[in-house]
C-alpha cells in the first residue's frame, strides 16, 4: 500500500477493492474475443497504427496491440470497435 | 437487407491519404459516421464508404486529420434519381402517361352482362346504352342507382339490376322475375269442349258433368264436360232439385286423324358462283365504324354476304370494344337445276311429320302413313296420321244464358 498510485491506477485500485466493475469507474477498456477470428473492443481511444496483419488500438490507460494475418477493422465507432481476421498475439502495453 | 439500405440511402467511396490514415478513422468514429468496406491500400492509403448523407462532412474531418479525401464514386438510388433532375421531357411523359393511366383506366371499354336466362343481352344492352352505360363513357358519370331504376322500368322481366364500374369494366348483374304460375280460376262457371274431333277413348271427369262416354264420335266445339250440374233430391224423394254451375275439368282422350299434305316443285334454281369476290374490311370502335375501301357501290347482280367480326380480347380474357369486320362479297348467279325427287321427298316427309307433332299437344301419334304423287313436275307427299291425344279445353259460360 506504500507505492505511489497514479490517478487512473488509483480507481483501478479502487474499483478493484470495493468490487466495482473497472471500465466503468476507471474507463477501461473491456475486451471481448470470439475465438481467433474476432475482437470486440468497448471504451476504446482510437486506433494507432493499422495493417492486415498489425494493428494497435488505444485502450486508454492501456495500449492494445494485435497481431495477425488479413486483419480487418469492420465497424468503428465513437465507444466500440470489431476486427475480424487471424490473431494470432495480443498484446498489452502500459 | 444492409446492403439494400445503403443502396437506397446512397453511399460514396472515399479514398484518403495522408500520413495517418488511421486519425481519420479515429475522426470518423468520434463524430459517428458510420463506414463500411475499409480496404488499406497501403500505409499511407485507405479507401472506405460512408453514406451519402455523411459524405459532406468527410472532407474537413480529414483536413483535420492531415489527409486528403479524394471521391472515387457514388451510388445508389439517390445519385440515379439526380441524374433525371434536370431531364424536364422524361419526367413530364412520365407524370403524363401517370396521368394516362388514372385517367384512362376509369373509361368504361367493356360492359358485361351476366344473370340473364330468358331477356337477351342484346335487349339489356340497348336499354343500357340509351342509359349512358356502353363503351367509352366515363366511368364515374355513371349513375347506378339512377340506371336501376330506368332498366327495371324499361324492362319488367327483370326483378333486380346492379352495375359495378369496376375500373374500364361496366359489370351488370341481372336477375329475372320468377313467372307467376298459370293458376286454375275455379270460381268462374266453365265448360269442356272438344276442340277437335274425333273418338272418345277415355274420359276422366273431375268437376261437372260428363255428356259423353268412351266410343262416342264428337265433333269440334261439341260439349264434353258441362259446368251446369244438376242437384239431386235426396233417393226418397228422386227428381233434381237444382243446378249449380262449376268450374268444369277433365281430361277427354280421343283418336284423331290427320290428313297433311305438301308439295314442291321439282324444277328449281341453284347458285353458280361466277368467281368474283370482293373482301372488305373495316374497324368498329365502340359504335363508329372506319371502313378501309372506297366507293361503298356493289356492281354484282346478285351475291352472297357474309360477315365476319374479330373482337380484340386481352390476355386476361377481357373484351376490348374494338373490332376488325371483314366482309366478303361472293357473286353467283342462278342457274335452273333438277331437285333430286327422294331428297325432296325425305325433306317434305320430314317438314310433314314435325307439323303432325307440333299438331298433336298431349298425346302420342299412333300410326302414320304416306303417299307420294307427282304431276306436272310438282311432287305432293300426303301424311295420313292417327293420334290419340287431349282434346277438351275450357270455355266459360255465362250461367243466366245457360238457365235460359
Amino acid at each position: 500500500m506504500g507505492e505511489k498510485r497514479t490517478g487512473g491506477a488509483l480507481l483501478v485500485w479502487a474499483a478493484e477493492l470495493l468490487d466495482l466493475p473497472a471500465d466503468v469507474v476507471a474507463g477501461l477498456p473491456r475486451i471481448t474475443l470470439t475465438g481467433s477470428r474476432a475482437l470486440l473492443m468497448e471504451n476504446h481511444r482510437g486506433i494507432l497504427s493499422y495493417s492486415d496483419r498489425e494493428i494497435e488500438v488505444n485502450g486508454g490507460p492501456v495500449t492494445v496491440r494485435l497481431e495477425g494475418d488479413g486483419l480487418v477493422l469492420r465497424a468503428m465507432n465513437a465507444g466500440e470497435l470489431l476486427i475480424t481476421g487471424e490473431i494470432f498475439k495480443l498484446e498489452f502495453r502500459h | 437487407m444492409q446492403r439494400i439500405i445503403h443502396m437506397l440511402r446512397g453511399k460514396v467511396r472515399l479514398e484518403i491519404e495522408g500520413a495517418f490514415p488511421e486519425r481519420f478513422l479515429n475522426l470518423l468514429a468520434q463524430h459517428g459516421v458510420a463506414f463500411w468496406g475499409l480496404e488499406w491500400r497501403s500505409p499511407l492509403c485507405l479507401r472506405l464508404y460512408v453514406a451519402r448523407a455523411d459524405a459532406k462532412g468527410t472532407a474537413a474531418l480529414a483536413e483535420r486529420a492531415m489527409c486528403t479525401s479524394r471521391v472515387l464514386g457514388r451510388q445508389g438510388l439517390p445519385f440515379l434519381l439526380a441524374r433525371f433532375r434536370r431531364r424536364y421531357a422524361l419526367i413530364f411523359g412520365l407524370l403524363l402517361s401517370l396521368a394516362a393511366v388514372l385517367v384512362l383506366s376509369r373509361f368504361v371499354l367493356e360492359v358485361t352482362i351476366e344473370g340473364n336466362e330468358t331477356v337477351p343481352s342484346a335487349q339489356i344492352r340497348a336499354v343500357l346504352s340509351e342509359l349512358g352505360v356502353r363503351p367509352f363513357v366515363w366511368g364515374p358519370s355513371i349513375d347506378s342507382g339512377q340506371v336501376e331504376q330506368e332498366l327495371l322500368l324499361r324492362i319488367p322481366e327483370l326483378g333486380w339490376f346492379a352495375v359495378n364500374v369496376n375500373g374500364c369494366r361496366a359489370e351488370v348483374s341481372v336477375r329475372e322475375r320468377e313467372k307467376k304460375p298459370d293458376l286454375i280460376d275455379e270460381k268462374t262457371p266453365a265448360n269442356v269442349v272438344a276442340e277437335k274431333g274425333g273418338i272418345v277413348t277415355r274420359l276422366e271427369v273431375l268437376e261437372g258433368a260428363a255428356q259423353i262416354e268412351r266410343g262416342d264420335t264428337v265433333a269440334p266445339g261439341d260439349l264434353l264436360i258441362s259446368g251446369v250440374d244438376d242437384l239431386e233430391a235426396p233417393p226418397a224423394q228422386g227428381g233434381i232439385v237444382g243446378v249449380r254451375y262449376v268450374h268444369a275439368m277433365g281430361r277427354v282422350y280421343a283418336r284423331t286423324w290427320y290428313t297433311l299434305s305438301a308439295a314442291t316443285p321439282l324444277d328449281a334454281f341453284g347458285k353458280s358462283y361466277t368467281g368474283a369476290e370482293r373482301t372488305r374490311r373495316s374497324l368498329i370502335l365502340g359504335n363508329k365504324q372506319i371502313n378501309f375501301y372506297l366507293g361503298a357501290g356493289i356492281s354484282y347482280g346478285k351475291y352472297d354476304k357474309i360477315e365476319k367480326t374479330k373482337t380484340l380480347v386481352l390476355p386476361g380474357g377481357m373484351t376490348l370494344p374494338v373490332s376488325l369486320l371483314e366482309t366478303t362479297l361472293t357473286e353467283y348467279e342462278t342457274v335452273p337445276a333438277q331437285v333430286a325427287r327422294a331428297s325432296a321427298e325425305a325433306y317434305l316427309r320430314r317438314a310433314l311429320e314435325e307439323e303432325l307433332r307440333a299438331r298433336v299437344g298431349e298425346g302420342e301419334i299412333l300410326r302414320m302413313s304416306v303417299t307420294v304423287s307427282e304431276q306436272d313436275g310438282v311432287l305432293t307427299v300426303t301424311l295420313l296420321g292417327e293420334c290419340e291425344e287431349q282434346i277438351g279445353a275450357a270455355r266459360a259460360l255465362v250461367p243466366e244464358e245457360e238457365a235460359s
